[in-house]
């Protein structure tokens, strides 16, 4: 299985900055092709969201240089990811509290790792940005760790009442402003033929699941330059319906 | 006293006869013989213990890993030091970060 890679991202229509994060790496190892991306979304209310977002982006890229290649050759594990990325998590959680406490500021910023094998992918989960599966159909892989997902597990609110919910930016953990940070994870067996998609929560809001498909369906994915012209269509339908958080989004289409 | 096939050399001369030309050997040559036996088997047994010990000793020594390795390969991390002798390639890297400022 080979990969495309493709990121785009933009700071929205109201705030003047863009604290959104985002790192795509097409990788190679032993003539096997692999991919490693993270999201990150630095908290809207808070402030130096993009500061928290780029440290942890900048924490998972040295995990990748460190630490990926000795987990290749000793055979990659589901076990291995979860421990070793959720102490990324937790020290990345330590750090940025630190620095809040020391400097008078809150911050804060969701992540969303991916690391796409041939063979297996897996996923972290912080917050409410998203990893997506899509080939016939639009697959979530991950769950919003949100106030409002919540109540939709619990049947206390209706998926359609949260999509306009005061409260459906309340996260129940973030990277950097919570206590303790408990990541979801997320493994499974990749499609071919398939796109990968990241997202943070201010390129979803305003497009269905069935928009997603139609500019994004991997068959109109066919190089890095379509899969750029499609994430940028869609950011700017996003703009054009008012979207006000920062947007961005991340994909990669599988193919043989 | 007679042992048959064994003359006392008295006996041999008393019958006229040699006391080998009938193929048998003196008691003083057999053991003689026994005994050269007995020392060529005991250095026989030394040299292949010798050699068993030793091979079982290079046998224990091209076995070392990560897992079972002794106080000097324990400072070597065997996977660590493949890891880095087949690095992971990047192909492509995409990356955006508005904060120049990283939290250390």
């Amino acid at each position: 299985m080979r990969f495309m890679v493709s990121a785009s991202t933009d700071a929205g229509n109201v705030k003047a900055a863009n604290q959104d994060s985002v790192s795509v790496q097409l990788l190679e190892h032993d003539g096997r092709q692999l991919v490693f991306a993270i999201l990150c979304d630095g908290m809207g209310g808070l402030q130096k969201g993009e500061l928290a977002s780029a440290s942890v982006i900048h924490a998972f890229r040295g995990w990748c240089s460190k630490r990926l290649t000795v987990l290749l050759q000793k055979g990659l594990q589901d076990g291995d990811i979860r421990r070793e990325w959720t102490q990324v998590i937790t020290e990345r959680n330590e750090k940025i509290k630190a620095y809040g406490r020391e400097n008078g500021v809150r911050l804060g910023t969701t992540a969303t790792v991916l690391l796409l094998t041939e063979g297996r992918y897996y996923v972290a989960n912080v917050g409410d940005s998203r990893a997506y599966e899509l080939q016939m159909q639009v697959t979530q892989i991950t769950r919003d760790q949100s106030v409002v997902a919540r109540e939709i597990e619990m049947g206390l609110l209706a998926p359609e009442q949260a999509e306009t919910d005061p409260r459906r930016s309340v996260l129940l953990q973030c990277i950097g402003a919570s206590e303790t940070v408990y990541p979801d994870f997320f493994f499974g067996t990749p499609l071919n033929h398939a796109v990968y998609l990241l997202c943070s929560d201010g390129f979803r809001h305003k497009i269905t699941p069935a928009e997603l498909l139609a500019y994004l369906e991997p068959y109109r994915m066919n190089s890095p330059e379509n899969m750029r012209q499609n994430e940028q269509a869609l950011i700017r339908m996003v703009k054009e319906r008012n979207e006000r958080d920062n947007i961005t989004v991340a994909t990669i289409r599988t193919y043989e | 006293m007679k042992r048959e096939g064994h003359f006392r050399e008295a006996d041999a001369a008393a019958s006229g006869k040699d006391i080998m030309t009938d193929g048998a050997m003196s008691e003083t040559v057999l053991l003689g013989v026994m005994i050269l036996a007995a020392v060529l088997l005991a250095i026989c047994l030394v040299l292949l213990l010798i050699r068993l010990l030793g091979r079982r000793q290079r046998h224990r020594t091209a076995r070392v890993s990560s897992l079972n390795a002794g106080s000097i390969t324990q400072e070597l991390p065997v996977t660590e030091v493949q890891a880095a002798l087949r690095p992971v390639k990047v192909l492509k890297d995409i990356v955006y970060c508005e904060s120049e400022e990283i939290i250390p």
